[in-house]
């Protein structure tokens, strides 16, 4: 049954610079949660360390404010533990794709069942506007004064090609779509990302709200090839593609681990065990 | 069969027979080949380590004759196979030399490998064994191989055996006089430390694959179905850390192990674990660094990085055991002073603890009790309004709740943070937290056990002694304490708790022991030696350095109590 997304407020207010595309998502996955009737204490929420990260003060229900970068494995850990939980991942593309990016592509290859949603702004912003592994080329940031020489990545992409369960793109500017995106996403068993597509207002004059309509173009079907798939993810001149753009229907990993067929590890572990019999093994 | 299979079908022979066995085994970081060596120490008397002295040498190749029939003591003997390798020319005392066509009779038994069974037969005729227990520890060894290996392992075994007629040169047990110990436990320290785990309740295992820490991936690997726990071998140490983290936040015991360079990836999330209050027990198997280092050697390199790792000031606690009794209790009481304190514990051992077998009496499970610590329940959560996970309490310890449970909200936060885990950075928040945190070390401290004292209390000499270094300090302090005078004995003070100190623990040992005082450690500058000045400025008579990637041997120890006395 849903809920009220005022549900999963606090007592603090956001300290996000106004126009930022943070609290559309912020605004989102609460709507999203409630939308899925989701109650607060039965969802943990890891976040990661940047301006996203900073959720974590914003966002109700249980959360981790981890490392920068390690968001995912923390996440999986507590899957791992109590598989009744819903996990999602609250992250921006410097945490997932730059320290974290081992974890993201082994996150989605290993399918733990968990809802990434990674702000992709372009931009290190709380760190006051250096280069990302999604910064365009040629962008002139603070650590990179004669213009970005690398190529970004496409996180949407990479997750395709490691076959991650659910694939999708959204935009802060989109609010009922992004929403609805998550709310597929989170309804999905196993890994989810939701690659937000997200002006930074501060820090990125590149990337902004105009650039990004003027190319935005809403995905008519999902792939479930990952050859179309990483297609329908890559960014054209003229073109990129929002919506669901993969998906598969591999069991989430914990659901092809013997040991969490009947209960939660929560549950099945934390007892004394009587090891006599493995003991005689040694004689 | 291996080396290793060779000597661990000996020993285990040996511990059934009631024997006291200590298993030791040397290797170069390669799949195959390299220089392999198995010792076996046995004894109707009680066992502790490796010696240096060799009664039996099994030489398989050229290079074992080359390298170690020196160590052949006089009297003792080196079966060798002159087919297959050229003569001794190398003995350094007077030996018997026993040429036995190994690689002849296996490949006549249908298999050169068997050359090694052949061996074991001549060792067992030799110790003046007979062949029964070995017999049916090959067939519990091969049987899924297949009949037709068991059998031609029997085969080459009794071929060994008979080929050394009725009275063996040099031969060293009296097999019909030998005292039995009865049953006992052959095991090595990560096993050991696994079973305490298991025991515990352990609920994840998650570990990236470094040597020495691997025979416990392997292990728990292994009896993951058994017992309901899981394993995990992710990504990276990072990976692992931080599962622990994740587990152990939603109220499941886990652990990751690791060597020093895994150890040093897994720094930031220790100090994770410090800020956000959330238990972790990290296994640290030492081997000699720095970077890559020797990576299947041992050495205890890493005691202060084990206590002064992570980033900012948090209590840690470091376990170190010293023995495979030891590293089963302290695996079970890693994890409840984890869960006490809600702070990481890291069990210090290192790969000559880890992969070397001794026979003991048992583990004492009855020891093994589980204390989670303080967990609030949902019917505890409903009766308080306003739950505050990081409150302020006398010995720093806030009950903590887990995710999923009604009343329980909060977020353990890697940024200082208030009462409920948000952000707050306010310079009197600060101060309340880190104090309220820094105050569970001596809480905890007080009451962490001292050092044991082993032996006689009035002795003369005391060897000081932390984790493995244990191991061969008991088996010389056995040795030289049946020659020495009544007023000139030797005990030992052990340290397994090293970190946080309980200073009045150890002052008041310190004041009970003998006037001359000696600290063995397995490393190169004498970091147990400088952490005993800097807390309780004691000050030993003499030390024993060892750093050469080989653990201390008896003989060492003996030498520097002598060069001390």
């Amino acid at each position: 049954m849903p809920n009220s997304p005022n549900s999963f407020d606090t007592n603090v207010f956001p300290t996000w610079c106004p126009g930022c595309g943070d609290f559309a998502i912020w605004g989102c996955l609460k709507q999203a949660v409630a939308k899925l009737g989701w109650q607060p204490h039965q969802v943990l929420t890891v976040f990661g360390i940047g301006c996203s990260g900073n959720m974590a003060s914003f966002f109700g229900g249980y959360g981790f404010h981890s490392l920068h970068g390690r968001a995912i494995p923390t996440a999986a850990g507590a899957k791992l533990a109590n598989h009744n939980l819903h996990l999602i991942v609250v992250a921006g593309d410097g945490d997932l794709l730059g320290e974290g990016l081992s974890h993201f592509i082994h996150g989605a290859r290993t399918n733990y069942d968990m809802t990434v949603i990674l702000h992709n702004n372009q931009i290190y912003g709380l760190t006051t506007g250096q280069a990302s592994p999604t910064t365009l080329p040629g962008m002139e940031t603070k650590s990179t004064p004669a213009g970005v020489i690398d190529e970004p990545l496409n996180p949407a992409g990479l997750a395709i090609e490691a076959k991650a369960g659910f694939v999708g793109r959204g935009f802060s500017g989109d609010m009922p779509h992004l929403t609805d995106l998550i709310v597929k996403a989170a309804s999905h068993q196993g890994f989810s990302l939701v690659e937000v597509l997200q002006p930074c207002v501060t820090f990125n004059h590149l990337n902004t709200y105009e650039w990004f309509r003027s190319r935005l173009v809403k995905a008519e079907v999902s792939a479930s090839d990952i050859i179309e798939g990483i297609k329908m993810s890559l960014w054209s001149e003229k073109e990129i593609k929002i919506g669901v753009l993969y998906q598969n229907d591999r069991p989430a990993f914990h659901r092809m681990i013997g040991q969490l067929k009947q209960e939660t590890l929560l549950q099945s572990s934390g007892k004394k065990r009587n090891i006599n019999k493995l003991m005689e093994n040694f004689r | 069969m291996g080396v290793k299979s060779v000597g661990m079908t000996l020993a285990k022979t040996f511990s059934r027979l009631g024997l006291k066995v200590f298993e030791y085994s040397e290797y170069p970081s390669l799949i195959r080949g390299g220089h392999n060596t198995e010792t076996i120490h046995v004894s109707d008397e009680a066992v502790y380590s490796q010696v240096g002295a060799v009664d039996i040498l099994l030489a398989l190749d050229k290079n074992t004759l080359d390298l170690d029939v020196s160590e052949v003591k006089s009297g003792g003997v080196v079966i060798f196979d002159k087919i297959s390798t050229p003569s001794l020319d190398k003995l350094s005392a007077p030996c018997n030399d026993l040429d036995i066509p190994m690689l002849e009779i296996a490949k006549s038994l249908g298999n050169p490998l068997l050359m090694n069974t052949v061996g074991v037969g001549a060792i067992l005729k030799l110790a003046g064994l007979a062949t029964e227990t070995t017999v049916k520890i090959l067939a519990e060894e091969f049987v899924r191989k297949g009949n037709e290996v068991v059998e031609a392992n029997i085969n080459a075994l009794r071929s060994g055996f008979e080929y050394i007629k009725d009275s063996p040169p040099g031969r060293v047990l009296q097999g019909e006089s030998l005292r039995s110990w009865g049953q006992q436990l052959l095991i090595t320290g990560s096993e050991a430390m696994g079973l305490g785990a298991i025991a515990a309740g352990l609920g994840l295992y998650a570990s990236y694959p470094m040597t020495p820490a691997s025979p416990l991936l392997h292990f728990l690997a292994a009896h993951q179905d058994e017992f309901g726990y899981v394993v995990r071998q992710p990504e990276d140490e990072i990976a692992a850390a931080n599962m622990v983290i994740g587990a152990m936040h939603a109220g499941v015991r886990a652990m990751c192990g690791t060597s020093g360079g895994g150890f040093a990836l897994m720094n930031e999330t220790l100090a994770l674990a410090g800020m956000t209050e959330t238990p972790m027990v990290i296994y640290l198997a030492q081997r000699p660094g720095p970077a890559t280092g020797l990576p299947t050697w041992t050495e205890q390199g890493e005691l202060m990085y084990a206590i002064h790792a992570g980033h900012g000031e948090f209590l840690r606690f470091v376990l170190v055991p010293g023995d495979p009794q030891e590293a089963f209790l302290l695996a079970a009481e890693a994890l409840n002073l984890a869960e006490r304190y809600q702070a990481p514990v890291i069990i210090l051992g290192d790969k000559y603890l880890g992969e070397s077998a001794m026979t003991v009496d048992g583990l004492d499970l009855d020891s093994v009790s589980i204390d989670r610590g303080a967990i609030l329940t949902e019917r505890d959560l409903s009766k308080r309004k306003n739950f505050q996970r990081y409150e302020l309490t006398d010995n720093g310890i806030s009950p903590r709740s887990l995710p999923g449970m009604a009343g329980g909200i909060y977020t353990a936060n890697s940024d200082e943070h208030e009462y409920h885990g948000s952000v707050d950075e306010s310079s009197q928040m600060r101060v309340w937290q880190q104090g309220k945190r820094l105050k569970k070390e001596p809480a905890a401290a007080g009451k962490l056990p001292g050092p044991k004292l082993i032996g006689d209390p009035k002795a003369e000499t005391t060897i000081i002694t932390w984790g493995s270094t244990k191991m061969p300090t008991m088996q010389a302090v056995a040795t030289a304490n049946k020659q020495l005078s009544t007023n000139n004995k030797i005990n030992i003070l052990h340290f397994s708790y090293i970190w946080p100190m309980n200073q009045e623990a150890v002052n008041a040992a310190l004041l009970n022991i003998g006037s001359r005082t000696l600290i063995v450690e397995n490393n190169a500058t004498g970091q147990f030696e400088s952490l005993l000045k800097s807390q309780v400025g004691f000050v030993p008579t003499g030390n024993l350095r060892k750093f050469d990637g080989r653990p201390i041997y008896p003989e060492e120890i003996i030498s520097a109590f002598n060069r001390l006395v």
